[in-house]
C-alpha cells in the first residue's frame, strides 16, 4: 500500500515537474509573436541593403538594441523597406537619427547600427527612419578603384 | 531474403495487431501508472545527469571558441540552439532506448516464454491491450517530458559554467535567449514533437523484440540487445528525417 502511493506521488510529480520546466521555458525563450514587452516597430528606406537578412542585429553604439524584422522591395523607387524591431520601449530614438548597413569585420555578417541625432522629437511606432546609409558593396568598390587608376 | 520477408511479415502483424487491439483497450489507470513510473521517474536520474554534463561540455568547448571571437555574449544562445533542436531529442531518445527498450522486451520476453502471454489468451484478455498499449502510451507521454528536463538542466548547466565559474553576467546570459533566435514555439516545441516519435519508436521495436523472442536464455538477451540496437539506430535516422520536414 505505501509503495503505491509513493508510485502515484512520484508519477503526480514528475508530470507537475514536466509542466513547471514547461513554463520556465517558454519564459526564457523568445516567442514567434514578439509583441511582448511593449517592443515597437521602425521602418527604412534604403538603396540597398545586400548581405541584410531577417533577424540580423539592430545596433546603437554597438549595443544589440534590436533586430530586422523584414524586408521588402517597395515597387515605385525599387529601393528596400526594412522593419525593424527595437525591443526596449523605453528606448527612445531622435527623429533626425541616421541608420545605415554595416558589416562586421571584413567578411563577418551585415547589421544595421542606428547614430542617434539631436531632435527633441522622437521616432513613435511605425514611423521611418529618412537618413539612411546603404551598405557598402565590395565589388562597387573594387570597380572604382579600377576605373581610377585605369584613368591613369 | 526469404528470411527477411519474414521477419517483415511478422512486423506488419504485430502492428496491425496492436492497431487492432485499440477496440479492446480500457485503460487501466494502475497499469498506466506502473507505466509511466517505470518508464519516467526512473529514467529521470539519468537524463538529469547525463542534461547536466553535456550542458557543461558544451558550455565550456563553445566558451573556448567564442571567447576567441569575442563574442561570449552569445554563448547562451549557441548553446540553447544545438541542445534545444538536436542534441536534447536525440541523446534523451538514445538514453531511453537504452534504458526503457531494454526493459521492456526483456520483460515480454520473459512474459512470452513462460508463457504468461498465451495463459492472458487463454482467459480472453487482448495481450496487445493490456501489456502493450500501456507500455507503448507511457514511452510517448514520457519523452517529451524527459526532453524538457533535459532542456531545462542542459542550459542551467551552461549557466553554472559561464556565470558560477567564469564570472559571466547572469544578466548578459539570459537576454539573448529571450531577443535572440531561439524561439520557444519553433525551437523547444520542436523537440518535443521529435520525442513523441522517438518515443513511439522506441517503444514499437522494443515490445516487437519482446513478443516475438525466441526460445531459451539465450533469446531474452538477443530480444533485448535487438531492442536497443534497433532503437538507437531508429533514434538517430528519424532524427535526420523529422528535422528535414520540421525546420
Amino acid at each position: 500500500m505505501f509503495k503505491k502511493r509513493w508510485m502515484d506521488l512520484s508519477v503526480g510529480s514528475f508530470f507537475i515537474l514536466g509542466l513547471s520546466v514547461f513554463f520556465f521555458l517558454s519564459s526564457i525563450t523568445g516567442q514567434v509573436s514578439d509583441e511582448k514587452l511593449g517592443a515597437y516597430q521602425l521602418r527604412a528606406r534604403f538603396d540597398d541593403v545586400s548581405g541584410l537578412v531577417n533577424r540580423a542585429l539592430v545596433r546603437i553604439s554597438g549595443v544589440t538594441v534590436g533586430q530586422v524584422n523584414d524586408i521588402v522591395i517597395v515597387p515605385d523607387t525599387y529601393s528596400a523597406m526594412v522593419t525593424l524591431t527595437i525591443f526596449d520601449p523605453k528606448l527612445k530614438i531622435p527623429a533626425d537619427s541616421t541608420i545605415g548597413v554595416y558589416t562586421e569585420g571584413i567578411l563577418g555578417s551585415k547589421y544595421l547600427s542606428i547614430m542617434p541625432g539631436f531632435s527633441d522629437t522622437f521616432l513613435r511606432k511605425g514611423d521611418e527612419i529618412l537618413r539612411t546609409n546603404s551598405a557598402v558593396v565590395l565589388e562597387n568598390l573594387f570597380s572604382k578603384l579600377l576605373l581610377f587608376f585605369g584613368d591613369k | 531474403m526469404f528470411n527477411l520477408l519474414r521477419v517483415l511479415e511478422q512486423f506488419l502483424r504485430f502492428i496491425g495487431c496492436l492497431l487492432l487491439a485499440l477496440q479492446y483497450g480500457r485503460l487501466l489507470p494502475r497499469q498506466m501508472i506502473s507505466q509511466l513510473h517505470i518508464a519516467g521517474v526512473s529514467s529521470l536520474v539519468l537524463i538529469c545527469i547525463s542534461a547536466l554534463f553535456i550542458g557543461l561540455v558544451f558550455a565550456f568547448q563553445m566558451y573556448i571558441v567564442l571567447e576567441g571571437f569575442g563574442s561570449l555574449p552569445q554563448l547562451s544562445q549557441v548553446v540553447a540552439f544545438g541542445l534545444f533542436r538536436e542534441l536534447s531529442p536525440v541523446v534523451t531518445g538514445l538514453l531511453v532506448a537504452g534504458r526503457v527498450g531494454s526493459t521492456l522486451a526483456a520483460e515480454l520476453g520473459q512474459m512470452k516464454q513462460a508463457e504468461q502471454i498465451d495463459s492472458l489468451l487463454m482467459w480472453g484478455i487482448n495481450s496487445y491491450a493490456y501489456l502493450m498499449w500501456p507500455r507503448l502510451l507511457a514511452l510517448l507521454i514520457v519523452t517529451p517530458i524527459l526532453v524538457l528536463a533535459f532542456d531545462a538542466i542542459s542550459i542551467y548547466a551552461a549557466w553554472f559554467y559561464a556565470v558560477t565559474l567564469h564570472g559571466m553576467e547572469s544578466q548578459i546570459f539570459w537576454t539573448p535567449l529571450v531577443f535572440g533566435s531561439i524561439y520557444f514555439e519553433v525551437d523547444v516545441l520542436y523537440g518535443m514533437y521529435k520525442a513523441v516519435f522517438f518515443g513511439g519508436w522506441i517503444g514499437v521495436m522494443s515490445l516487437y523484440q519482446g513478443a516475438f523472442v525466441e526460445r531459451g536464455s539465450s533469446g531474452i538477451a538477443k530480444a533485448s540487445t535487438q531492442a536497443v540496437v534497433l532503437s538507437s539506430a531508429g533514434v538517430l535516422m528519424l532524427d535526420y528525417v523529422l528535422s528535414q520536414f520540421l525546420y
